[in-house]
């Protein structure tokens, strides 16, 4: 009480401290919650992913003469291939929104087969609803954010390039791509998939399809399988375990990069913490002589005014942290308005870590200054 | 040292800057022994060296060469750590300008003094007993500012006594009082040595150290006189 009521007989510089700490933690909460998420989300789809390649139909064989002819070749090939479980085909086509802002990922509608659920059961299980029945059209399961987003419950009615469909089940939540799209029966994103195309360009198979999900058997080298893949005449796979190790190491950079940012921007908070306690150092010399006379050893003074820096970062810290809150919000809002995934995460370490390290950084701030306070001889103090 | 003496000066010498051009003997071989429960005043002109004597004998200074012993313990020897705690629990200081910390109120003043002698369980309710002595119990919740002049005093001689010192330190302490207020605080100075407080006041008034039973005259860092007034 008495720390924060020798801050508070100086209120705006207090203030200016304060404020100094809090937006370099807001910067912090911010970037620590937006790489929170982003590490939930890659972990999250590398381990729902591990022994599943996605092989795609390269663009130049759809629109060929011969594609039927040659994805249904690349079809059989991928089937007969040692350490390929299933193949199923599906549809990949991109959701058409009204809204032009967006952060994240953009939203897709994918048509998969029936077993394509059995395949995929992590990534397509329902939380609410049902699975479309075998044979059934013009019906679909959404992601949570996509429904969210778009303002869609179970059992609305929403609109696909013009095709209604009705919403008959709800994803769980999967920190994936699928948290932000539309699912559809195979036949039914065929059709899609055709419309999207203009006429002159119309020269897909009767049968077409975007990609193939390909399920590897137990103690496949998926990695050796999708290089295994990208041999087959018309289709392309990458490595999914050096898809995933590149996107961590661009996140890796990523995290460097905000994080320096955000450490700078600490840094200069601290610097405003060692200028306002040796301000408060200067002013008070004379109490620190009274506070000698009466008794206080070098530990106490020491104390009083790392004291005072900790609350200054303690303060700093929560309204940096409740800012951070904030504006994550906001974001999230805006992001989930868009039709997108959401993009931070404030976790409890990262709420903790950020207060922590505010507390701890002022403290290191007023050590300085509380130092050269300590050793103060009472007489030169008190002559003040 | 005399096996009364409470405090021992002895052969102190006292020099600022020593080796500057601006070098000043201000203490030139003091020595003088008070027994427990005396009242002595320590008088002199300014520049005499009253107030480094204070200092010395209070361990906020060290001397230049002799030693100061107070209640069995040498200052000259004691650690930086050694002299705070003789300095909290051993000496009580009363200062002319009464130096409260203007963000406390009257009971936290004392308070922190009785935390740094150790009573930190206790402070609050030792501050409110020394507060209640020096007849300040209904200002307890009262900062310095909402104090006069008297009440500041008495609220640093409590703070003086909270730790039950084997002496208390007093420079100039009705120095910036009026003269009615100045009799109420000397008044309560020689109610505590009635009942055994050793005190030690440094001054150059003479309506003080009148009040003493022992007078020690400075002049130029040396002991000029020691009387029984």
């Amino acid at each position: 009480m008495t720390t924060l009521r020798e801050l508070a007989s100086r209120p705006l510089r207090t203030f200016l401290t304060v404020a100094g700490i809090a937006i370099g933690i807001l910067a912090l909460t911010v970037v620590g919650s937006l790489a929170e998420r982003l590490q939930t989300i890659v972990a999250r789809s590398t381990s729902l992913n591990t022994d599943v390649v996605f092989a795609t139909i390269q663009r130049s064989v759809l629109v060929a003469p011969d594609a039927k002819a040659t994805v249904a070749r690349a079809y059989a090939r991928l089937r007969a291939l040692d350490g390929v479980r299933a193949a199923v085909p599906e549809i990949i086509v991109p959701y058409e929104s009204d809204n032009a802002a967006r952060f994240g990922p953009p939203s897709l509608v994918l048509g998969f087969p029936a077993q394509a659920r059995t395949l995929e059961s992590s990534l397509l299980s329902v939380a609410r609803g049902r699975q479309p029945e075998s044979g059934e059209r013009r019906v679909a399961v959404i992601g949570p954010d996509f429904g969210a987003a778009q303002r869609v419950e179970l059992g609305d009615v929403i609109a696909l390039q013009g095709n209604s469909f009705v919403v008959v089940g709800v994803l769980d939540k999967t920190f994936t791509i699928f948290d932000a799209a539309v699912i559809v029966p195979f036949a039914d994103g065929q059709d899609l998939l055709r419309q999207l195309l203009p006429p002159t360009l119309d020269r897909l198979p009767d049968d077409p399809v975007s990609a193939f999900l390909v399920a590897a058997k137990p103690g496949t080298d998926v990695s050796l399988l999708a290089r295994r893949i990208a041999l087959i005449d018309g289709l392309g796979a990458r490595d999914p375990r050096e898809v995933a190790a590149a996107v961590r190491s661009t996140l890796g950079i990523f995290d460097a990069i905000v994080f320096g940012a955000a450490l700078i921007a600490l840094l200069v908070g601290a610097f405003s913490v060692v200028n306002t306690m040796t301000i408060a150092v200067s002013e008070r010399t004379r109490e620190i002589g009274i506070r000698k006379a009466i008794g206080a050893t070098d530990t106490d003074i020491l104390l009083t005014f790392v004291g005072e820096a900790a609350a200054i970062g303690a303060l700093g810290g929560a309204a940096g942290i409740a800012l951070g809150l904030a504006v994550v919000a906001v974001l999230d809002a805006r992001s989930a308005a868009g039709g997108s995934v959401q993009l931070f995460a404030i976790s409890p370490d990262v709420a903790l870590g950020a207060f922590a390290f505010a507390v701890v950084l002022s403290c290191l701030a007023g050590l300085v200054p509380a130092f050269t306070a300590a050793r103060l001889p009472p007489t030169v103090a008190l002559r003040y | 040292m005399t096996n009364a003496a409470l405090v021992d000066v002895r052969n102190v010498i006292k020099i600022h800057a020593p080796g500057t051009p601006t070098e000043v003997r201000a203490l030139d071989g003091i020595s003088f022994a008070v027994p427990a429960g005396a009242y002595v005043a320590i008088v002199g002109e300014s520049g005499s060296g009253k107030t480094t004597l204070m200092h010395v004998l209070g361990g906020l200074d060290r001397p230049t060469s002799g030693d100061v012993v107070v209640d069995g313990r040498s200052l000259a020897e004691a650690t930086r750590r050694e002299l705070a705690v003789i300095r909290a629990r051993s000496i009580g200081f009363v200062f002319q300008g009464f130096n409260l910390l203007p963000n406390l109120d009257a009971r936290e003043n004392v308070a922190l003094a009785a935390r740094y002698g150790g009573h930190r369980a206790d402070a609050a309710a030792r501050a409110e007993h020394v507060l209640d002595e020096v007849g300040l119990a209904a200002r307890m919740r009262h900062r310095p500012a909402a104090l006069s002049g008297g009440q500041q005093q008495r609220v640093a001689i409590a703070r003086a006594l909270v730790n039950e010192p084997a002496i208390v330190l007093a420079d100039e302490p009705t120095g910036e009082l009026d003269s009615r207020t100045a009799q109420t605080v000397l008044d309560l100075l020689d109610a505590l040595n009635a009942r055994g407080q050793t005190l030690i006041v440094v001054t150059h008034s003479e309506a003080v150290w009148r009040r003493a039973r022992r007078v020690i005259r400075l002049a130029d860092g040396r002991v000029v006189s020691d009387d029984a007034a």
